[in-house]
């Protein structure tokens, strides 16, 4: 059974249809791309995948349950983590701190061992200091823990940023462009570290991406998408040959 | 790491103790002509500063570290004292009281008023926190004011005349232990899992959610306790003036608190301690300028007289 | 059924004073998304003004009603740019609850400034008689009486109302205000000049709440202290919240319904004349989160 199976997704905004008849499946250990112009709708399909906005029809169904309806958080627990285009660190938290605040639904102590700092208190925190640090230690950013997230670099607040989601644990990554801003060697780096991920934390990978160098790079299968409905989908060769997406991005007669 | 956050409450601790201390021997050693530094006035200011610190700190708790904007603090504060006020002036029939029984019964009263102003946050807190924007501060306002008129129109509760006859249970001891518990309880929060949530729903909410953080529980938590420390303060600080009236609690007081708060510094729990200590102090220290303030009148009439 | 006409009257007149000071806040809030918690204050400036332009005016024209009224808003106006152009531009890209701070910051000097011996002083002090009233019964059974300051409170704020709504309608500058309060980035894209538009909010808006400064004065006959701005302020801000805050004609509506149910509430009880407010505004948050009128805008992720 796929991981995710999205069927018929329509998504409206008053009058506008952002995305209409979207479907995807995603089997388990693929890492598939979204791609189109700007405008396109993909983002909106993240949105709506992880529940910031609830689509206007259509059904989402991640891991065997219906997720239509549920609240951010929620998804995020089933095992759905994403990052953002724009970097939405917790710009005023240490690095570490980041990390650990993902790993709060699984944290094992109540709101009164948190008053009382408990014995309860003292193993959980315990235990999340070790796994936060082993988890920076594997990006690179253990000599960063206890900096101002906001004040690292860019690339590390990229790098930071998926680490974070990762913390959560979950089954489904979704990046919305993580190549944004990098230069060619950066993205050649972010290229290997993707194919790494989902071999090391065993996810599965949907991604926005315009350097289309990553996504022929990385992506096992595109997904094309433009004016909300998607026009053409296959292995990388055969996105790269089809006129269709040639005239999305470049128009008619180019 | 761990071994240093220990210390930190440790510190507050010993930092109270100290300052208790030193309050102590000054109000006892005759240190100027006559008596000593500090008297009873001064004490009751103190006493008053320990009771602002803790409404202080428990409004940083949804101002400063959560990121929402609450401006009705005083409401849950009027809810304590007058519910406390109401049980210890019906079951302690005189001030006077046996200390062993006056006691047991002042800690539950005030206990009971701090969850009727958690209970209160509940109901203020729950419907707005779901909004974002500026809602929760016209709501809590609105809730302050409302909160207010109840009371005023209440004939148990004294109306619009006030409520006097409160026993004097809150001593200089009393603000002082209330003071050193409410603020390790809740500096112990904020080092946590859900203190580190709290930053985090400030810092960017949708990021929070999006990293499985349930947001709207953790703010309307974070919101029903620091109404329940505010209750508990009303509570202090009813036994300490022995007469509480409703506009003892208005939206101006709430005010008065947001300045201490944001003249500290909103994010740091000792900045919302120094913000209610100098802010409390500054305008007895003025009052001796006070008297100047009418000469050039008394000049003028001495002029023309 | 006399009675409940009597304190509808009342609640209109009282509607009335309460609008002109919650365009203002609504105005400020719909271009800069500021709560100016000193607009309050304005209008207890513009009630002073009254005071103490009144004899001069009275002197200089003859008559004291309409110079004091335009004076006292020119100066309002005034103090309403200089209040901007001092304490919130400086802020105008830092976060907003620094604004917020700031405007409370702006409330409480205004308040305690004018209560020094020196500006207006703290004490009570009577408003001068620009309108002697006299009491119009009107005909029919049921005994309603009406005076001559309600009319003129009515009369002046619905003239202003209708000024107002030709202005931010018709007028460039009032089209470009809506312009902004819409979406401040590509309104200056379009090259329209946001700081003249807000300055002229916070021009516009002040001059508003000094007009029912006047009206505050001539109706109720006394200045308590400069503090006595923060009751009016805080219930015409209510009223801006309640019927949608950024959206003028809901500031209006807002009022009404405030002064009006104050009315009604007020011949109950006292004290619940004041709460009333407060526990509508709540009832109609809990169901419509952005006022009656107001739009309610999601988030962008």
């Amino acid at each position: 059974m796929a991981l995710l199976d999205v069927t018929h997704l329509t998504q409206f905004f008053g009058g506008l249809r952002a995305v209409s008849d979207f479907n995807i499946q995603l089997e388990h250990g693929e890492i598939v791309g979204l791609i189109g112009p700007n405008g396109a709708g993909k983002t909106t399909v993240f949105n709506v995948l992880t529940g910031v906005y609830t689509p206007t029809s259509g059904t989402i169904v991640f891991d065997g349950q219906n997720i239509v309806g549920r609240k951010t958080h929620q998804i995020a627990q089933a095992g759905i983590a994403r990052t953002f285009q724009t970097i939405r660190l917790f710009g005023k938290s240490s690095v570490i701190d980041n990390i650990k605040i993902a790993y709060h639904f699984r944290m094992s102590y109540s709101n009164t061992d948190a008053f009382l700092h408990t014995r309860k208190y003292w193993q959980g925190e315990q235990i999340v200091d070790d796994y936060a640090i082993d988890l920076l230690r594997l990006f690179h950013l253990e000599g960063h823990a206890d900096d101002i997230s906001g004040s690292l670099p860019y690339g590390a607040q990229r790098r930071l940023e998926i680490a974070r989601a990762l913390a959560t644990k979950p089954k489904l990554l979704i990046l919305d462009e993580p190549a944004a801003g990098m230069n060619p060697a950066e993205a050649d780096e972010l290229l290997e570290m993707i194919h790494w991920l989902r071999d090391k934390f065993d996810l599965t990978i949907l991604l926005i991406e315009h350097q289309m160098r990553v996504v022929m790079g990385v992506c096992e299968r595109i997904k094309v998408m433009d004016f909300g409905e998607t026009i053409c989908e296959g292995v990388p060769e055969h996105i790269r040959n089809d006129p269709r997406v040639c005239e999305a991005y470049l128009g008619k007669g180019a | 790491m761990t071994f240093l956050r220990t210390h930190r409450t440790l510190a507050t601790v010993i930092a109270f103790v100290l300052a208790y201390v030193v309050i102590k021997l000054l109000s006892v050693l005759p240190l100027v002509d006559g008596g000593p530094l500090l008297n009873g006035y001064y004490i009751q200011l103190i006493a008053l500063v320990g009771i602002n610190i803790v409404m202080t700190v428990s409004l940083g708790m949804v101002n400063g570290f959560t990121g929402q904007f609450s401006i009705g603090h005083a409401g849950f504060m009027a809810v304590g004292a007058y519910t406390s006020a109401m049980i210890t002036t019906v079951w302690l029939h005189t001030s006077t009281a046996n200390p062993w029984t006056a006691y047991p019964v002042f800690i539950a009263a005030i206990l009971t008023g701090g969850l009727l102003a958690a209970a209160a946050g509940y109901l203020v807190g729950a419907p707005s926190l779901r909004l974002k924007g500026d809602y929760l501060a016209i709501v809590t306002l609105s809730a302050n004011e409302l909160i207010r008129t109840v009371i005023r129109v209440t004939e148990v509760l004294g109306g619009p005349r006030g409520l006097g006859g409160i026993p004097k249970l809150t001593t200089l001891e009393v603000v002082f232990v209330f003071a050193i518990v409410s603020v390790v309880l809740m500096r112990n929060y904020l080092f946590s899992s859900y203190g580190r949530s709290m930053k985090a729903v400030r810092d960017s909410e949708i990021a929070a959610e999006s990293m499985a953080i349930n947001t709207t529980r953790q703010k309307v938590f974070v919101f029903v306790f620091s109404a329940f420390f505010a209750g508990v303060s009303g509570g202090v600080f009813a036994h300490l003036l022995q007469f509480i009236h409703p506009d003892n609690f208005s939206f101006v007081k709430s005010l008065e608190y947001l300045i201490y708060l944001y003249v500290g510094g909103s994010t740091s729990i000792s900045g919302a301690m120094v913000g209610p200590a100098i802010f409390t102090f500054l305008p007895e220290l003025m009052r001796g300028l006070q008297k100047w303030r009418l000469v050039p009148q008394r000049h003028r009439k001495e002029v023309s007289a | 059924m006399g009675q409940f006409l009597q304190q509808l009257i009342n609640g209109i007149q009282l509607g009335s004073i309460y609008a002109l000071i919650a365009l203002g806040y609504t105005m400020v809030y719909g271009i800069v998304r500021l709560i100016n918690f000193a607009h309050a204050d304005i209008f207890m400036v513009g009630a002073y003004m009254g005071y103490f332009l009144a004899p001069v005016m009275a002197k200089v024209f003859g008559g004291a009603f309409i110079p004091t009224i335009i004076a006292a808003m020119l100066i309002t106006g005034l103090l309403g740019f200089i209040m901007e152009k001092l304490a919130y531009r400086p802020l105008r890209y830092k976060s907003r609850l620094s604004a917020l701070i700031t405007a409370l910051g702006v409330s409480l000097f205004l308040e305690n400034f004018c209560a020094l011996p020196f500006v207006f002083g703290p004490t009570f002090r009577k408003f001068p008689d620009l309108i002697v009233a006299k009491n119009i019964p009107l005909p029919g059974s049921l005994g309603l009486i009406i005076d001559n300051v309600l009319l003129l409170d009515v009369g002046v704020s619905v003239v202003l109302m209708v000024l107002l709504f030709w202005f931010v309608n018709k007028t460039l500058i009032g089209k470009q205000m809506r312009a902004v309060s819409f979406d401040k980035p590509t309104a200056s894209l379009m090259g329209i000049n946001i700081d003249v538009v807000i300055s002229t909010a916070f021009i516009v808006g002040p001059a508003l709440a000094g007009a029912g400064g006047i009206l505050f004065g001539v109706t109720y006959g006394s200045l308590n202290s400069p503090s006595l701005g923060i009751w009016w302020g805080l219930k015409a801000f209510i009223a801006a919240v309640l019927g949608g805050i950024g959206n003028i004609p809901g500031a209006v509506l807002g009022a009404y319904i405030m002064g009006i149910s104050e009315a009604f509430a007020t011949s109950v009880n006292s004290n619940l004349g004041y709460g009333i407010a407060f526990a509508i505004l709540i009832g109609i948050l809990l169901v419509r989160p952005s006022g009656l009128l107001g739009k309610f805008m999601p988030e962008k992720v």
